[in-house]
């Protein structure tokens, strides 16, 4: 990918940089940050979990887009895990312990999401009822029969963050919050051991709540397995096939027609009950998989994604673009999805309605930062849909497929730019073109009222500083200097400027031998908690501002 | 084929119906009832002249008979541009397509909730006879297995019917969560 980052995604950057980096307590004393998106998708997302993984989404799209600058996308994942960690990131499985007590008081709405004969003495999806039997009370969020909802996602978000710092941080023990803020103590590779073996020894899927099994969390938890298989060299994803399989067969259905009959919502094993929502509105619950099972398996999904929209309607021209819930990830989902396969008629088609209707603005001073509103009528922007359409206006075609591929790059040990004021000072573009070998940098200022000042920013890994020639907007640039041995600092502007610095290298930097094998040294890992950025580890330079 | 006339004499006839059939269990079935969570007014008609509406009790969780007394706009309304489409639509087993189709057309329009409208057929069925909704499907993991692999990384303790007391800030949490204030009146968060 060698684009660039757009006004909108700059906006999108920095509104989530501002929710990462910004302190707030999810801690059982606390409360999050009303900005963290405790509202979609109810009842079952209506936890700000969501938000911080469907956040994270487009940080590897972001590291594709300006592979030579990372270290605000990592800090940014980083403080996301570190909240994932929390009691508020696990809090459906800590309080709504044993049987649902309201099955019969949900507004009418939502009784839709139960199977037709248990509605009103069921408990609803988001209902997690940790305790009940048979599987008794399990504290652990991570370590428990069911919970797939969690641990599955956190599996992709502790992925992203490795696949763009290259960093194994996570990889060393740290705790996570259970029931009476008990800790638990877990690694990022032992969180997949468990995740391949109920893989391997549940056929059906692993149990997303208690008892349920949803396609959307399932595929998730496969997707995160194949980020980790990429960053990591093992072989968890394997096990996900057998899975889809099985979904294939058991939790949809096409008619000989070759449209989209059902599918499934989730299945509940225990009480032998398929939850689909029936008719047209079905292809909303094919259509919220599609992210997930594109980058495993791109023919099958595509096929989904056509079913799907030609159930909705929205993929033929005589028809308006409808949306019967009021819920936007639908459409989110399918403007990401579309993008990311090229359709541009759907383009244009699903980018007209959430022009119209989706409440796209920047805001904040200078309006910087960008979001969505959805005509809500909140404070803030709405966390999880936005971070969804976010995918549509930074991603381009192939984008999301390619975050989940090896890079094409060597860049954890090519020339890296470093040490930037973000937010102060943007990075639109930073990338090393190897033939010119030449590290090419793209400045804006990201903070407007700080434009014209000035900064400095580093190149690291660089093999021969002294080869080293910088141009600035076509012209001969000399205000740098040689730091030490592999880094140089630059004098720069917060503004638009292009930077061409000509390392004269072709080969990267190799990282020191160890590098990695010092981040899984005994010491246990503590969660950021948004306050000041996490000192780096040793030798990894990609980490932090 | 009907005429128009007629088309709306039969779905007078059939919406007269299902409001008594509907009242009748709401009268008769506790599994009824326990879906009627919210009073709610579902109103169904035809541009061409039918109407009726469907009146849900909050505190009795009960159907009004004949439609009810209970006055002001329906939380959904349902309008078909003629009785004919309307029987065309309901009696049809693509029924959820036609309706799609009506809807981008025009000749199908709601107005308030349309959730509600979900919920609402939901209730038609739950006042039919009971169908046999199961769908075994093979491999089911119905209850915790000690000797899978994994098992030693899953802490269980015994069963437990609900959230420690004790833990305040859970407690406090818990009140917070959207699910739980939805279950007290607080209403459905949009989007």
């Amino acid at each position: 990918m060698t684009g660039r980052l757009e006004d909108r995604g700059r906006g999108w950057l920095r509104h989530v940089w501002e929710k990462a980096t910004t302190a707030d307590d999810w801690s059982s004393s606390g409360t999050p940050h009303p900005w963290w998106d405790r509202q979609s998708t109810a009842p079952m997302c209506s936890f700000p979990r969501f938000d911080l993984n469907e956040t994270s989404y487009v940080l590897p799209v972001l590291a594709d887009l300006t592979p030579a600058w990372r270290e605000a996308y990592t800090r940014i994942a980083d403080e996301l895990i570190g909240r994932y960690t929390s009691f508020w990131a696990a809090v459906d499985w800590l309080t709504l312990i044993g049987p649902d007590p309201n099955v019969d008081r949900y507004p009418p709405e939502w009784l839709g999401l139960a199977p037709p004969h248990l509605r009103g003495r069921y408990p609803l999806p988001g209902w997690t009822g940790n305790g009940v039997e048979p599987w008794g009370l399990q504290p652990d969020p991570i370590g428990a029969d069911g919970n797939l909802f969690f641990r599955g996602f956190f599996n992709l978000l502790l992925s992203v963050y490795r696949s763009i710092s290259g960093d194994e941080k996570w990889e060393r023990p740290f705790e996570v919050t259970g029931y009476q803020d008990r800790p638990f103590s877990w690694t990022h590779s032992r969180i997949t051991e468990l995740m391949e073996s109920q893989f391997q020894s549940q056929p059906q899927g692993p149990h997303c709540e208690n008892t349920k099994i949803w396609p959307y969390c399932v595929s998730a938890a496969g997707l995160g397995l194949k980020l980790y298989d990429k960053v990591s060299g093992a072989t968890r994803h394997e096990c996900f096939g057998q899975w889809l399989e099985y979904a294939k067969q058991h939790y949809m259905r096409v008619r000989r027609s070759g449209d989209l009959d059902w599918f499934a919502l989730y299945y509940d094993p225990v009480q032998e009950a398929m939850c689909a929502v029936p008719g047209p509105s079905s292809a909303i619950s094919a259509l919220v998989v599609t992210p997930y099972l594109m980058p495993q398996d791109p023919e099958f999904t595509t096929q989904l994604y056509e079913l799907a929209l030609r159930s909705l309607g929205w993929s033929d021209p005589k028809k308006p673009v409808l949306q019967l819930l009021g819920d936007p990830r639908g459409l989110s989902i399918a403007l990401f999805i579309a993008n990311e396969l090229g359709d541009e008629e759907t383009i244009a088609r699903l980018r007209a309605v959430a022009e119209r209707d989706f409440e796209p603005r920047f805001f904040g001073p200078d309006g910087d930062s960008f979001g969505w509103w959805f005509g809500f009528g909140e404070e803030y922007p709405r966390g999880q849909p936005g971070a969804l359409l976010a995918l549509s206006e930074i991603g381009t075609r192939g984008s999301w497929r390619a975050a989940f591929e090896p890079h094409p790059d060597d860049r954890f040990n090519e020339p890296t730019l470093e040490g930037v004021d973000y937010p102060t000072l943007g990075i639109a573009q930073a990338r090393n073109d190897r033939a010119e070998q030449t590290l090419i940098v793209e400045s804006y200022a990201a903070t407007s009222a700080d434009r014209g000042r000035p900064t400095t920013v580093r190149v690291a890994q660089l093999q021969d500083p002294a080869r080293v020639t910088v141009t600035c907007d076509g012209q001969d640039f000399t205000r740098w200097r040689q730091l030490d041995i592999g880094r140089i600092e630059l004098d720069v502007e917060v503004a638009n400027h292009v930077y061409r610095i000509h390392t004269g290298q072709v080969d990267a930097v190799p990282r020191p031998a160890g590098d990695l094998a010092q981040a899984t040294a005994e010491q246990p890992v503590r969660p950021p908690q948004s306050t000041p950025i996490m000192p780096p580890l040793p030798g990894v330079r990609a980490h932090c501002c | 084929m009907l005429d128009d006339g007629r088309a709306r004499i039969v779905l007078r006839f059939l919406l007269n119906g299902i409001g008594a059939w509907l009242a009748l269990s709401s009268r008769l079935s506790d599994g009824f009832r326990k879906q009627v969570s919210r009073g709610a007014i579902i109103e169904l008609g035809s541009d061409d002249g039918v109407r009726h509406r469907f009146v849900f009790d909050a505190a009795t969780r009960k159907v009004a008979l004949g439609g009810g007394a209970r006055s002001g706009d329906p939380d959904c309304a349902l309008r078909f541009r003629s009785a004919k489409l309307a029987l065309a639509v309901l009696g049809s087993k693509d029924g959820p397509r036609m309706m799609l189709d009506g809807l981008g057309e025009g000749t199908i329009r709601f107005e308030g909730n349309p959730a509600l409208f979900g919920w609402f057929q939901g209730l038609l069925g739950a006042a039919l006879p009971a169908r046999n909704a199961r769908q075994p499907l093979p491999h089911p993991y119905v209850r915790p297995n000690r000797d899978a692999p994994h098992a030693s990384l899953i802490t269980i303790e015994p069963a437990v019917s609900e959230l420690d007391p004790n833990w305040a800030g859970a407690v406090r949490a818990r009140e917070q969560l959207a699910i739980w204030r939805a279950a007290r009146g607080a209403g459905a968060p949009r989007g």
